[in-house]
């Protein structure tokens, strides 16, 4: 397990999440180094909510949140932490009228950026992505894909220490779902990327380490390799990750009520 | 019926609904006449809540079009059922609990009414159009609702646009039949008034006419390039009923109610006879000793009243041979009792006799005024000073002036120097 | 400078001024049109007196934001941002409305201005009160409902009231009241302060976002 260590790029202490009288996480403690982490999981078990509570120090209850070896408990800090953060929503959102460079370059000067470098480092995250031919077309008008990599660029847009990215392959074809990796890849190496998937080939081409969480616990933190030992291949499972990632699950799984 | 629950209740439609329960039970509280409980006033209430509550059906419909609309249309136009029914139903599960907001203030209404034993009893179909007039408010939202896509204007503008329907109507229109073919409208039920069916069944039928219409012409409804044919006949009826029940509003000018009395009355009968409509019986001690003072003034000459019915004012006040008509409409303050004394005052005394003039002969006006035992100086002007001895004049002494001055007083050449 | 041009845009700034500008001409156009609404009461709701309802829900629907999750994570710190948003435009709607009224002949009898009652003053007041209660409105109901409030409020009070004496306050007759009714000038005031900072400051902006199927959602 990864707890508490102090080199972490993001770290939650002792992170408890309520929804009512539903207890989603207790007590759980995680931290994210540079690389490639993937959270894998079933539908429903909390991986969204993690990423949140991870980008939201302040309504984190009485866990602690640490970025960068210092911990996010005041103004200062949050506002090191946001501009040391990126993030893609699953369900990310943009305003209808933007062209896609005018989309990056709002999310540019929401992270602080002035003046002229508004423009620049939009055009440098634009270009990163592969936008740079569309950058003048609007949003609403692109493909899936291309709002994908906007979607993308944003999140990226403020050279960003950590960038959560929830679900960011679901609805792309082979060849974007490979241009997403590479680029994924190609900036995780002085970065913590944390993904949140329920697709094992995701996690197979390109995490470092694989988190899998069900029923709010941590249930598997390792090298996707060693997750792939914990399963046998059988008929219907597509790899050994996923058959690992099955059999981990399936194992912590509660007595009924799951397929 | 449980797809229809279940949209109901994922929309705010049922939300929606109490709160046009709420706006219906409030207007129709305030409508009540100051001392009195009368259905008539729980309608004529109502009747006025249509404007916002048909406004916020219009808004929540159009919400609610939009949102489903925006998120279903792929989906509907390549299922199995035929568009125009599975917008038809979510049109009634948006549309019933409006209805059922509407539905629910009428019971608690009729809760309460019984409990405090409220005169009368509600005009049905004067109730069952308004229902018909919110389910097209909620058609209208539910069109326009439809016809865009997901924008922030088009909750407000399905709102605005029943407003804006309404002013248009009220302002622009100069029949008045065509006015009352809007399904909100200003109109006073009371308890001497019958209500004119016919409009009512022709509001009905117009309004729910045009319902369908709107829902199944609403976007959406049609998957395009099969047959229309169920939509066609639909739209053909209905198109036909809205007509027809629009031509009767019309030919009927609009008119809701018609004067009438019921002749329901309680009496009194102590020195002369008074007699009030049963829901306005409250009134008969203060009215009574009233006119007994009246009475005790004016004694012996022809404005002394031997048997008073209470009427309508204007067109249909029709008293019974022998009597003379009095009227009452609200019990909030004495000033109340002291106008109904004065209008038949004015009604039956030298008033009618003066013409126009009556405003030009003080001295009439000051003995009505004391006969009314009416204070119009209350302001605190001061009292002119032949009103004032008038007004301490005691009854004994009040009635041997009036008795000898009434033939002056009832031609209208009655002065000042006459006063004492 | 581009930063500013692109939270102006995400608010609809043009589509605002259209709207403001739509709406004084709308007061041209109407001049003294009252209707009547109750009819137990005998006076008429003019109907310059309620078209800032206009304005006020363009307002407050175009305080919410587009890109949410964005601005939720945003270094810059957005209130004053947001608050200079709805000010900005409830002056603009409401020197338009004002300066309208200037334009608007007096009918004969009353003082140049004080058209009907109703003169500059009245109606940026009317502004001010019918923006704040729209930014109140879309803070309990979401912003694509928010434009409850201020309709109940320019409507209900004159079914409810027979007469605007009956409401001694004007609170609820606002928009109806007078340029010189002082209470209801100082009610608007407060009304626009409390749903302007509820506007700036909604909390709903870290809140975890709602999951919903689809990427890449547009929000018009």
């Amino acid at each position: 397990m990864h707890e508490g260590r102090t080199g972490a790029v993001i770290e939650a202490r002792n992170l408890t999440i309520r929804r009512g009288s539903r207890v989603i996480y207790d007590d759980v403690s995680i931290a994210f180094d540079s690389g490639v982490t993937a959270i894998l999981g079933p539908n429903g078990a909390g991986k969204t909510t993690l990423l949140e509570a991870l980008l939201t120090p302040p309504r984190a209850g009485n866990a602690t949140i640490r970025f960068v070896g210092a911990r996010v408990d005041d103004s200062d800090s949050f506002r090191a932490f946001l501009a040391g953060v990126g993030y893609m929503p699953q369900d990310w959102t943009y305003f209808s009228g933007f062209t896609a460079r005018e989309s990056v370059e709002y999310a540019a000067w929401l992270k602080g950026a002035r003046g002229s470098s508004v423009r620049s480092v939009a055009s440098a995250a634009l270009d990163s992505v592969d936008l740079t031919a569309f950058a003048h077309v609007k949003v609403r008008r692109l493909s899936g894909g291309l709002k994908q990599r906007v979607g993308l660029a944003e999140a990226f847009v403020n050279d960003p220490r950590a960038v959560l990215l929830d679900e960011p392959t679901v609805g792309l074809d082979p060849a974007q779902r490979a241009s997403y990796r590479r680029f994924l890849r190609g900036h995780a190496t002085d970065r913590a990327v944390v993904i949140s998937t329920h697709l094992t080939d995701d996690v197979e081409a390109i995490a470092d380490r694989v988190v899998v969480i069900a029923a709010g616990r941590i249930i598997f933190d390792g090298a996707p390799a060693e997750l792939a030992a914990h399963g046998t291949r059988t008929e219907g499972t597509a790899s050994a990750l996923e058959a690992g990632y099955l059999s981990v699950v399936g194992a912590n799984a509660p007595a009924q009520g799951r397929l | 019926m449980r797809a229809l629950t279940l949209l109901a209740r994922r929309s705010v439609a049922p939300i929606a609904g109490l709160a046009i329960a709420g706006i219906d039970v409030w207007l129709a509280s305030l409508a009540m006449t100051p001392g009195m409980r009368l259905w008539a006033d729980v309608v004529t209430g109502l009747t006025s809540a249509a404007l916002p509550t048909g406004t916020l059906a219009a808004g929540i419909a159009a919400f609610e079009a939009n949102r489903w609309s925006n998120a279903n249309r792929d989906r509907t136009m390549v299922g199995v059922r035929e568009p125009v029914l599975v917008r038809a139903q979510h049109a009634a599960a948006v549309a019933l609990p409006v209805l059922a907001g509407y539905l629910l203030a009428l019971g608690i209404l009729g809760v309460i009414a019984a409990l405090t034993g409220t005169y009368g009893s509600p005009a049905v179909l004067w109730l069952a159009s308004l229902g018909a007039g919110l389910l097209l408010a909620t058609a209208v939202g539910y069109w326009a609702g439809s016809a865009f896509g997901a924008h922030w204007f088009v909750a407000p503008v399905g709102a605005l646009t029943f407003v804006v329907g309404y002013v248009a109507a009220t302002v622009g229109l100069p029949v008045f039949g065509m006015r009352a073919l809007f399904p909100a409208g200003a109109a006073m039920d009371s308890v001497f008034t019958r209500t004119v069916d016919l409009t009512f069944l022709g509001k009905s039928a117009c309004w729910l006419g045009l319902t369908v219409i709107l829902v199944v012409t609403s976007r959406g409804s049609r998957r395009p390039g099969t047959a229309r044919r169920v939509p066609t006949i639909v739209v053909l009826v209905a198109g036909l009923t809205a007509v027809t029940g629009g031509v009767v509003v019309i030919a009927e000018n609009g008119q809701v109610t018609a004067a009438y009395n019921s002749r329901d009355f309680v009496c009194e009968n102590d020195g002369f006879t008074l007699c009030l409509n049963r829901g306005y019986a409250v009134a008969m001690q203060p009215l009574h000793a009233a006119f007994a003072a009246l009475n005790s003034r004016v004694d012996g000459t022809p404005l002394a009243a031997a048997r008073l019915e209470q009427n309508v004012e204007g067109i249909g006040d029709l008293p019974a041979r022998g009597a003379r008509s009095v009227y009452v409409e609200r019990l909030s303050s004495p000033s109340d009792i002291e106008f109904a004394v004065e209008r038949y005052v004015k009604k039956y005394g030298a008033a009618p006799h003066c013409g126009v003039e009556s405003i030009g002969v003080p001295a009439v006006d000051y003995v009505d005024t004391w006969l009314s035992g009416a204070d119009y100086f209350s302001d605190g002007s001061p009292e002119p000073a032949r009103l004032s001895a008038l007004k301490r004049l005691s009854a004994s002494e009040g009635n041997a002036w009036f008795r000898a001055h009434a033939s002056a007083y009832f031609s209208c050449s009655l002065t000042l120097a006459d006063l004492p | 400078m581009i930063g500013i041009r692109l939270f102006a845009r995400t608010r609809r700034w043009l589509a605002n001024v259209v709207i403001a500008l739509a709406t004084g001409i709308l007061m041209l156009a109407c001049g003294p049109l009252g209707y009547g609404v109750n009819p137990r009461g005998g006076y008429l709701v003019e109907l310059t007196a309620q078209l800032p309802l206009l304005p006020a829900i363009a307002i407050a629907a175009s305080s919410a934001a587009s890109a949410r999750v964005q601005e939720r994570l945003a270094v810059r710190n957005l209130v004053a941002w947001r608050l200079a948003h709805v000010a900005v435009l409830s002056v603009i709607a409401a020197v338009i409305a004002g300066g309208t009224t200037l334009l608007l002949p007096a009918p004969a009898g009353l003082p140049p201005h004080s058209y009907a009652g109703l003169g500059s003053l009245a109606l940026m007041r009317n502004v001010f009160a019918l923006t704040g209660a729209a930014l109140g409105g879309s803070f309990v109901f979401g912003p694509r409902l928010g434009w409850i409030v201020p309709m109940g409020w320019a409507i209900l009070p004159f079914l409810a009231f027979t007469e605007l004496t009956d409401d001694a306050p004007g609170l609820a007759t606002l928009v109806l009241q007078p340029d010189d009714a002082f209470a209801p000038m100082i009610f608007a005031l407060l009304v626009w302060g409390i749903g302007a900072t509820v506007a700036a400051t909604d909390p709903r902006g870290a809140r975890p976002q709602k999951v919903s199927p689809g990427h890449g959602q547009g929000v018009l």
